[in-house]
């Protein structure tokens, strides 16, 4: 069967199509739409609220484990002082730029793969 | 309400309310409600179910429409948040539990008047799944495999969904025929 529609069933389709009043409709919708912003509002604030103490918490072992992350990221991966264009290639000898550019590789290769 | 968008191509208006605009969102929705009600009502025959269907329909529109790239596709992205909305419907819980409330609520609805009532009762004689399918053709006017594409039933079945609801609905809705068969009789 192809696309075709049955004549009497269109028509009577159309005939059911009736426009409806809108504004008691948009109403609600503004109605709904406000009081979902709300409740989102309040979950960030509330997790906002216990995050707080946490935070507080473990504060100073964060801190640490982010330095010692930014001391690893930024760490060269080979000694390059030797070299002509040492200065040009500093940004790209790096854990973190290596790591960068394996995950800019892995995601091309997959757009490829699923294109 | 005023509708400051009106007169502004839809395209525009969807681009507008992507970047937050509400009364750009709000046109969307005195744009399109009528429809979107229209599909909700010819799915699940309640008219209460129907517009809290199409609200979240609009509320899913609202949260979602920044992430739509190409305005001009909008239509067919609407329809595809409808049906995402009827299908989450159906897989609830409480979808089997509302449907025995249907039948008595739409008999006694006030005001439905003419073909819209008659559709409406009989689409309720089909299944599911093929008032689905023919709903989605004679009302959203999707073709087959844009059917199968948004519902992932498979393009053979909705074929033959809309083949067997064609012919029950002719059945159901014969009336209809008499008097333009009376009239290409005359």
């Amino acid at each position: 069967m192809s696309d075709e529609r049955d004549p009497l069933l269109e028509t009577l389709f159309a005939e059911a199509d009736r426009e409806l009043d809108g504004g008691m409709f948009l109403a609600a919708v503004q109605a709904r739409a406000d009081a979902l912003r709300r409740r989102r509002l309040a979950v960030v604030l509330v997790s906002c609220l216990a995050a707080a103490p946490a935070l507080w918490l473990v504060g100073a072992s964060l801190q640490q484990v982010l330095g010692a992350l930014g001391e690893l990221v930024s760490h060269p991966i080979a000694d390059t002082e030797s070299l002509l264009g040492a200065p040009m290639l500093s940004p790209l000898n790096s854990v973190g730029a290596a790591v960068a550019l394996s995950l800019l590789a892995l995601r091309a290769l997959f757009k490829r793969l699923i294109a | 309400m005023t509708d400051r968008y009106s007169q502004t191509a839809e395209a525009v208006v969807v681009r507008l309310a992507g970047r937050g605009d509400r009364r750009a969102f709000e046109s969307l929705v005195l744009r399109r409600q009528s429809w979107v009600r229209n599909l909700m009502r010819r799915l699940s025959r309640d008219r209460v179910l129907a517009d809290d269907l199409a609200q979240q329909v609009f509320l899913q529109v609202w949260r979602k429409i920044g992430r739509l790239q190409h305005p001009d596709r909008f239509p067919g992205w609407l329809k595809r948040v409808a049906v995402n909305v009827w299908l989450q419907h159906l897989r609830s819980a409480d979808a089997l539990h509302r449907s025995d409330a249907m039948e008595d609520a739409e008999t006694a609805a006030p005001g439905a008047v003419g073909a819209a009532v008659d559709v409406d009762r009989a689409l309720a004689a089909l299944p599911p799944d093929v008032r689905l399918c023919i709903v989605l053709s004679y009302h959203a006017r999707m073709s087959h495999a844009d059917i199968a594409a948004t519902t992932a039933i498979p393009l053979g079945t909705v074929k033959s969904h809309i083949r067997r609801g064609t012919e029950r609905l002719r059945a159901l809705l014969a009336p209809y025929d008499e008097p333009t068969t009376r009239e290409a009789a005359s």
